[in-house]
């Protein structure tokens, strides 16, 4: 499979830089994967796993809150305010964190500030959980 | 006191240089965006003519003219801004900025000191970036710039002022962006729009918190050097005249001494 050249960024430096064959990611429409050669384009990331497949059978998975991408005469930029790598998530903790934040999420009126928080922060919870989970050894 | 500002300064300058790609990336990002894209962005027909600065100094002093060149460069820009019938808002980031704004009588709409232990976050420039697209958005202000201090070199910190928004004139105002919608969007140009401007917006405040924090610490270890060297000098000026003094009493007592031998040789060879 043909690679190209992917940057992922955030403030405090450059996460990832190299070649890869795919990136899957999700945007406010859905979840998209770029393949080498793709057309132009931009778009937002809303919080998930960021999918890298490295060239031969290798991957990464981040965990980010939200994010611009764009790929631009076939290379791929990612600005992201942080990238939280699978390895450094504990898959059982991010679980915990998930059910905790949806039975507050349930015990807050919708259309609130608080509620639109603690739906951004269960957001990224779940992202950190299934990028962990993503790494995790199934039994 | 200049070897705490070395080491800051070191950190500080590490993170400039890793903050680089993060900050250069969302710039061109903006750049070279179709200009379409930013017509949502346009400074509001019915909005006040009013400019929001947002002013970054230090909080503590004993760092030279780093707030005093500053500060020249903020009154010079009010005046300019007066003169053109625009009413500026002030946003002081750092006491030593509060302080001359309030001795100045300017409007202060809001204000952040003590910013501890660092100033340059990504967390401070997503507050300052919220701020300035809420009262554009609102049609509060018309333009919105910061003022600070570019880490030009060791010796040199230069006050700008730079533009945050209206967007198509800062981001783009050297590209000219692209003409051609050429870009496929994800999701819908109105709904992105907001999202290019917010991440274009923090990274530039961002990156005038990296260089103001950096040029501070900079500025600091200047001084303390200044004043290092200085103390010094003086401690030797001082101690020479220490010594003059030393010697001159030694010298009058010694005076004395001869003086009262000689009187009393005299009065007992008078006997």
């Amino acid at each position: 499979m043909d690679s190209f050249a992917l940057r992922l960024i955030a403030p405090y430096g450059v996460i990832f830089e190299g070649q890869v064959e795919q990136v899957t990611a999700t945007s406010p429409v859905g979840e998209f994967g770029v393949l080498a050669q793709h057309v132009d384009f931009l778009s937002a990331l809303v919080a998930c796993p960021l999918v890298v497949k490295l060239p031969g059978t290798g991957y990464r998975y981040y965990a980010v809150p939200s994010g611009l991408a764009e790929v631009k005469n076939g290379k791929m930029t990612i600005l992201v305010p942080q990238a939280t790598p699978a390895e450094e998530i504990d898959v059982e903790q991010a679980g915990a964190e998930v059910d905790d934040l949806r039975q507050k999420l349930h015990s807050l009126e919708p259309g609130g500030e608080e509620h639109a928080e603690v739906e951004r922060a269960l957001a990224l919870a779940q992202a950190r959980w299934r990028a962990a989970q993503s790494i995790t050894p199934r039994v | 006191m200049k070897l705490v500002s070395s080491a800051k300064l070191r950190r500080a300058r590490e993170l400039m240089e890793r903050a680089s790609a993060y900050v250069g990336a969302a710039v061109e990002m903006a750049g070279t965006l179709p200009k379409a894209l930013f017509e949502p962005f346009a400074p509001r027909a019915d909005a006040q003519p009013r400019v929001l600065i947002i002013v970054v100094s230090s909080d503590r002093g004993l760092c030279g003219a780093y707030n005093a060149n500053l500060m020249r460069l903020v009154e010079n820009k009010e005046r300019e801004l007066r003169a053109r019938g625009v009413e500026p808002l002030f946003f002081p980031v750092g006491r030593r900025a509060l302080d001359h704004l309030r001795r100045a009588r300017a409007t202060i709409v809001d204000q952040r000191i003590n910013v501890t232990p660092r100033l340059a976050t990504p967390e401070l420039a997503r507050e300052l970036a919220q701020r300035v697209l809420t009262q554009y958005n609102g049609g509060e202000i018309r333009e919105a710039a910061i003022a600070y201090n570019v880490f030009r070199s060791m010796f040199s910190q230069q006050p700008t002022y730079r533009e945050l928004i209206p967007v198509e004139r800062s981001a783009q105002g050297e590209t000219g962006g692209s003409a051609e919608p050429y870009y496929l969007l994800e999701p819908a140009q109105e709904e992105l729009a907001p999202l290019v401007v917010r991440f274009y917006l923090e990274a530039e405040i961002f990156a005038a918190l990296l260089d103001a924090e950096t040029g501070e610490h900079a500025a600091r270890m200047m001084a303390m050097d200044a004043a290092t060297s200085n103390a010094g000098e003086m401690i030797e000026r001082l101690t020479l005249e220490m010594n003059r003094v030393r010697q001159g009493t030694i010298t009058r007592e010694l005076m004395d001494i001869v003086g009262g031998a000689e009187a009393l040789r005299e009065s007992q060879g008078g006997a």
